[in-house]
């Protein structure tokens, strides 16, 4: 029979996109392995080791962090919202819809932490001008968009969600 | 039929679930069973193994086996390129996926594990232990030229991958006739791609039936196929390559010897085998790129016309890599296009590969392209300061004229079309080139330095390489359904560039449906044709190009089951909006459904196929194979490996902090010449990611060796992408020259916006500075030195 | 790449925390915001047998004023808090300043003032900022409490006088005087980077422009912040104008031991100690309301 070493795990209760979830993890366990493994919730990714490029980006408890530099023990309770959660009852966000009007992802592995950095960023600053915008995702890199028409769309975002087009 | 779909802004089909988390990478799939691997990787950029002792790493509960150099050395790696006739050494047969007596770079694998969870696969690298002996590294590539320099392969007697030495034309007479010859020696440094998503393989060997399944992050699946086939001995019938959704490639996605690992770890254990890179083994062991030293002379005339070049380019190629990735053939590449889109008849070549102790090098958005388009883009800066000519001027003089295409370049490739004295007249007339000079002076008084650079650039598009895994073929089957749904089936995988969507559009427009009704496959080796997947910009030449064939051929089948069904002749109808229709009489028609349903249930085939259709050719399908009909001059590299030339022109306009050296890209122009545009949007977007990697490459980014071989940057802390804060303000201009090559006049052009942009930008800080640049990145403690050096000579 | 194995503790009081940093001391480390331990233990390069999480400690984040006019500043309190707090902007400017330009959104979020200090990184945020501010820390033990000065916390690089039962509880900012101007300039390569060089300057005008109070903070540039006492002592009494300024940077150098890395030289952050000194103290100095 194959055991895993563990050190002392530790059972967690935590909700993710409105639903609530029971998990025994090791300590050591990443919160973006927890999301992706265990629960199986594959739209958050990993793109680097030390917590630069932002493709894990999450909001936890409301505000966006790198979910893999915080561990799954961490989010004990904690009120979890990943990319997965962003569109609601099969419609696409104001925030998704801008993307794709405005192109602004191409091979899509970094949008989902983008989209949850956009959404950070208008939630706290509902009209952004360019340069609260770049600075708004400098925590999430792309190599394909060149960032360029990521900024437009989070501009057309804004208007929208403000009840404009 | 008339075009409503390509030339248009289609937005994109897989963007709903790629933004809500419902894409799937290789990492995304799960299979029951399923072990992680893990790779252990040599601290030591060159030395001898005594031994791998992988006992206690067994023993870990969670460990299912461990590997080494003995379970490899079965399994040597096939050549991907084999240039032998350029006298390219190669290693092939003793290459192996995981080393066996000998390391020969940071990272290189000497163990692997599988293991039921990701952090018990880590758990055991530190518990694997390994006796080296180290041997002094080769790290730079001078002195490994050297007489005695530490060797790589003993055998070869020196470092020397490959050395190439054509002459074309008659150098010596252009170099007596000049004017003058100006000379220059310049260094690029390495760096690369590592795309967002790093290389991440999933393997599955069925023992029951001998079945191989591979998902993997890759730019080519057939030749995947045929790489972990040819290296594991199994039937390559019995192994499939299925490429999901990948998160970025450039390039960097076109090699395989990392792949066979947990290949062979599945065969072994007989359970699924993931291996899922991590960013640091991404950045030490994954493809390299650059790193030329490229040694130039331009004999020309007092009035900037060039009468002829002297080259010589020594590659830092990292370790022979024919086995892993294309390697050494850059040089090629890189040597025919030297003389980019000018008339100067006369070249000399010395094209030099050198092994050292670094990671293979292969193709990142470019593959020499890159490099060649440096040698006469940034000697034309330097050459407009000596000779008190605008580097414009110098461009305008040499070109080649639009109406000289077809034109057959003195290195004996065939530019298709072009027109770079327009687009260089739009792109100056965008930037307000006279305003930005008066702008440019008005600042230098306020001790404030803006600097403008340019570079034009002709790209290969649409690679077709003998003796190589980037061969010239491509298949594509276009049907459609009972039902009247159309599907397209080929092997080029969507990296990111859209194909999903823009095959769709081509396709619709074939038939007069929309791209909606339209379906792609791709990423699967047992659903498509063979072909040679993305890269060399060539989807939009070889993959669009067999698309349409295969779709007219196809319409002329339709053409006539609908005539059938309709009772009249074939040349009484035509397709518009899904349907057959008698064009006498349009409300007489077939949708496509109603033929589908006809010709395959409702009566059948004998009823709705005509009789010149039956017995043998009674569906509604086509699969058909386009190889470029631009002609070889022979088989001689690099003539003719390229359909395609798009062009472009473009701007850069930094400003140089002189205290600091930090220089910003304010703004970037490029007027771009791919012919015809499928979808403006999607290209467009093309060039502002290429562009800000060219920036990238040019400021930011670069893989860093110190003087005993060990990789300073690794980690995307030390290695630095630019983020949303570096991006200029952005112009794009497109213009078309259709090709004469391409159904529909496409060209590609994937690759082209990282192709002229590091020219335009280093040529933009030597124009803000007055001096030459020898050496990149620039760094702002490169620039400092370079102010300092300026402000001694005065020029600023 | 995942960490090594950890036993975890999640004490929910300051009292709890001590007693496990009592217990374990040596062997353990604190996790606040995460941002510098964790990529260190993914990469193995740290390997901590005991992790401390005190993210569960209500009372370790807050920004108070003080009786004198000062801030109280939790540790636990996290640099975007420090960035928009309009009691920070007002009170302590170049704080806010800092935090400002540290890293990005997501590590603004989470990372804290304590953290950023504890860790000790030459390259750290805060550290030249606190130098210059002439804050003090507490650090609490199951012991009892102590105040550490600033001067006194920097030991060496990623070392502090933090002893391993020690947990910092709070940094205390003092008043800042009427004409008052602060600035905060750090050269990066990339907008959030670690800084290669970065200088902090708190300067008080009195009249005329005479410089009655100057601090000048320097990061980046040796083990830990520099003093540069020099260039403070150029300004201090004399009436501040560019003149004076540059010939008060000149002397930013002196007590600097700094490293070449892959970012920079040893050289390149010398030369650079003098130019980033010149501008930091040009705006603080116009934000003290001096004319040039």
């Amino acid at each position: 029979m194959i055991e895993t070493t563990i050190t002392r795990e530790r059972t967690i209760t935590l909700t993710v996109n409105g639903v609530s979830y029971k998990a025994t993890v090791e300590p050591r366990m990443l919160l973006v392995d927890l999301i992706r493994d265990e629960l199986e919730l594959t739209g958050t990714h990993i793109g680097c080791v030390t917590g630069k490029c932002g493709a894990c980006t999450i909001l936890l408890n409301g505000v966006s962090v790198k979910s893999c530099l915080v561990f799954a023990v961490q989010a004990d309770g904690a009120d979890i919202v990943t990319i997965e959660g962003i569109a609601a009852g099969g419609k696409l966000h104001p925030i998704q819809e801008a993307f794709k009007e405005n192109h602004a992802l191409q091979c899509g592995y970094c949008t989902p932490g983008m989209v949850i950095s956009a959404y950070q960023l208008l939630r706290r600053n509902p009209d952004p001008t360019d340069e609260e915008i770049k600075k708004g995702i400098s925590g999430n890199l792309c190599r394909c968009t060149g960032y360029i028409n990521i900024v437009k769309a989070i501009k057309d975002a804004a208007k929208r969600m403000k009840g404009g087009k | 039929m008339a075009k409503k779909w390509v030339g248009t802004d289609v937005r994109r089909k897989q963007d709903a679930r790629l933004l809500t988390g419902k894409g799937t990478y290789v990492d995304d799939v799960k299979l029951p069973g399923m072990l992680y691997c893990t790779v252990l990787r040599s601290p030591y950029p060159h030395a001898k193994i005594r031994n791998v002792d992988v006992s206690e790493a067994v023993k870990l509960p969670g460990v299912v086996a461990a590997i080494t150099g003995e379970d490899a050395k079965e399994y040597p790696l096939p050549a991907v390129i084999d240039l032998a006739p350029f006298g390219q050494r190669t290693v092939t047969g003793y290459a192996f996926p995981i080393a066996v007596d000998k390391v020969r770079y940071v990272g290189e694998p000497v163990a692997a594990v599988a293991a039921t969870d990701r952090y018990v696969a880590e758990d055991a690298l530190d518990l694997i232990k390994v006796e080296y002996e180290p041997l002094p590294p080769v790290v730079d590539v001078e002195k490994a030229m050297e007489k005695d320099s530490p060797l790589l392969y003993e055998e070869w007697g020196d470092n020397i991958h490959l050395r190439w030495t054509p002459t074309m034309g008659e150098v010596d007479k252009a170099f007596e006739d000049a004017d003058r010859v100006i000379r220059e020696r310049l260094y690029e440094h390495r760096y690369s791609g590592f795309p967002i998503e790093a290389r991440c393989v999933l393997a599955n060997y069925n023992s029951a039936d001998g079945k191989m399944d591979v998902w993997t992050s890759t730019q080519a699946p057939f030749q995947a196929r045929m790489f972990i086939a040819r290296t594991l001995k199994l039937p390559e019938q019995n192994v499939r390559v299925i490429v999901p959704d990948v998160g970025g490639g450039f390039g960097n996605k076109l090699n395989w010897s990392a792949d066979v690992v947990p290949c062979l770890l599945s065969t072994l254990t007989g359970r699924p085998v993931k291996w899922t890179e991590n960013r640091r083994e991404s950045l030490m062991a994954s493809p390299h790129s650059r790193d030329y030293i490229y040694d130039v002379q331009v004999a020309c005339k007092n009035d900037g016309t060039i009468l002829g070049v002297k080259l010589q380019m020594i590659a830092d190629t990292g370790v022979e890599g024919s086995n892993r990735g294309a390697a050494v053939a850059t040089l090629l590449v890189a040597g025919g296009y030297a003389l980019g889109p000018y008339k100067i008849n006369n070249l000399s070549l010395d094209q030099i590969g050198v092994v050292t102790n670094k990671s293979f090098y292969c193709a990142y958005r470019g593959y020499g392209k890159d490099m060649g388009n440096r040698v006469l883009e940034r000697m034309i800066n330097i050459m407009s300061r000596e000779l008190g000519i605008p580097p414009e001027e110098i461009r305008m003089k040499n070109y080649i004229q639009p109406d000289e295409y077809p034109y057959r370049q003195t290195t004996g490739v065939l530019y298709d079309s072009g027109n770079l004295p327009e687009i260089t007249r739009r792109a100056l007339k965008r930037v307000d080139y006279e305003n930005l000079k008066k702008e440019k002076a008005r600042l230098r008084e306020e001790g404030k330095y803006i600097g403008i650079g340019m570079a034009a650039k002709v790209e290969p598009a649409g690679a077709a390489v003998p003796l190589s895994i980037f061969n010239g073929f491509e298949g594509a089957s276009v049907k459609i359904t009972p039902e009247g749904g159309i599907t397209v089936a080929t092997s080029l995988v969507d990296i990111g560039q859209g194909v999903e969507t823009t095959l769709a559009q081509v396709v619709a427009d074939e038939f007069g449906v929309t791209p909606d009704d339209v379906r792609v496959i791709e990423g699967d080796t047992d659903m498509t044709p063979i072909g040679a997947g993305p890269f060399s910009s060539r989807g939009a030449v070889w993959t669009v190009s067999c698309v349409v064939s295969a779709c007219r051929k196809l319409k002329a089948k339709l053409l006539k089951v609908g005539a059938n069904l309709l009772g009249v002749k074939a040349e009484e109808v035509d397709i518009e909006d899904g349907k057959v229709y008698v064009k006498q009489s349009p409300d007489k028609f077939m949708t496509f459904r109603d033929i589908g349903r006809a010709a395959y249930f409702w009566p059948g085939p004998y009823a709705a196929f005509p009789a010149d259709l039956l017995p043998e050719d009674a569906s509604l399908e086509v699969t058909t194979y386009w190889t470029s009909p631009s002609p070889p001059t022979s088989w001689v590299p690099p003539a003719c490996l390229y359909t395609t030339h798009p062009t472009s022109f473009e701007v850069a306009v930094v400003e140089v902090d002189p205290e600091t050296g930090k220089v910003k890209v304010n703004k970037y122009v490029c007027v771009h010449d791919c012919g015809t545009l499928i979808n403006p949007m999607i290209v467009e977007a093309q060039v502002h990611g290429g562009t800000l990697q060219g920036i990238g490459g040019m400021l930011y980014e670069e893989l860093r060796y110190d003087e005993n071989g060990q990789l300073l940057t690794t980690t995307y802390m030390d290695y630095l992408i630019p983020t949303a804060m570096e991006i200029p303000e952005m112009e794009v201009e497109h213009f078309e020259s259709p090709s004469p090559f391409t159904p529909l006049g496409t060209k590609g052009m994937g690759e082209g916006p990282a192709i002229a942009s590091p020219a335009a930008v280093v040529n933009a800080v030597e124009d803000a500075l007055g001096v030459t640049i020898r050496r990149t990145p620039l760094t702002p403690e490169r620039v400092l030195e370079l102010i300092k050096e300026a402000k001694e000579k005065g020029s600023i | 790449m995942r960490p090594a194995t950890f036993e975890y503790f999640t004490p929910h009081t300051v009292d709890e925390a001590l007693n496990l940093l009592e217990k374990y001391g040596e062997e353990a480390k604190v996790l606040a915001g995460g941002l510098s331990l964790v990529p260190l233990m993914k990469l193995r390069l740290a390997a901590p047998q005991y992790i401390i999480d005190i993210t569960n400690i209500p009372t370790l984040s807050y920004v108070v004023e003080n009786g004198d006019g000062g801030l109280c500043i939790g540790a636990l309190t996290t640099h975007y808090t420090l960035e928009t707090s309009s009691l920070v902007k007002f009170k302590c400017p170049v704080l806010s300043e800092a935090a400002s330009g540290l890293g990005d959104t997501q590590v603004r979020n989470r990372g804290t003032i304590g953290g950023n200090l504890c860790h000790a990184d030459p390259a750290c945020e805060y550290s030249p900022v606190v130098l210059a501010l002439n804050a003090e820390l507490k650090a609490v033990s199951s012991k009892g409490e102590r105040t550490i000065k600033v001067a006194d916390f920097f030991l060496d690089l990623l070392t502090t006088s933090l002893k391993p039962t020690e947990l910092v509880s709070e940094v205390k900012v003092p008043p800042m005087l009427p004409n008052t101007g602060e600035a905060y300039l750090k050269l990066v390569q990339r907008s959030g980077d670690f800084a290669i060089v970065a200088v902090a300057v708190v300067m008080t005008l009195g009249e005329g422009n005479v410089c009655k109070a100057v601090s000048v903070g320097l990061g980046s540039v040796a083990p830990t912040p520099i003093k540069a006492e020099e260039t403070e002592n150029a300004l201090l009494g004399k009436t501040v104008n560019d003149k004076l300024i540059d010939e008060a940077s000149e002397l930013a150098t002196r007590r600097i031991e700094p490293a070449t890395d892959v970012h920079a030289s040893a050289e390149y952050r010398t030369e650079m100690t003098v130019v980033i000194t010149r501008r930091a103290l040009k705006a603080a100095f116009t934000r003290a309301g001096g004319e040039k």
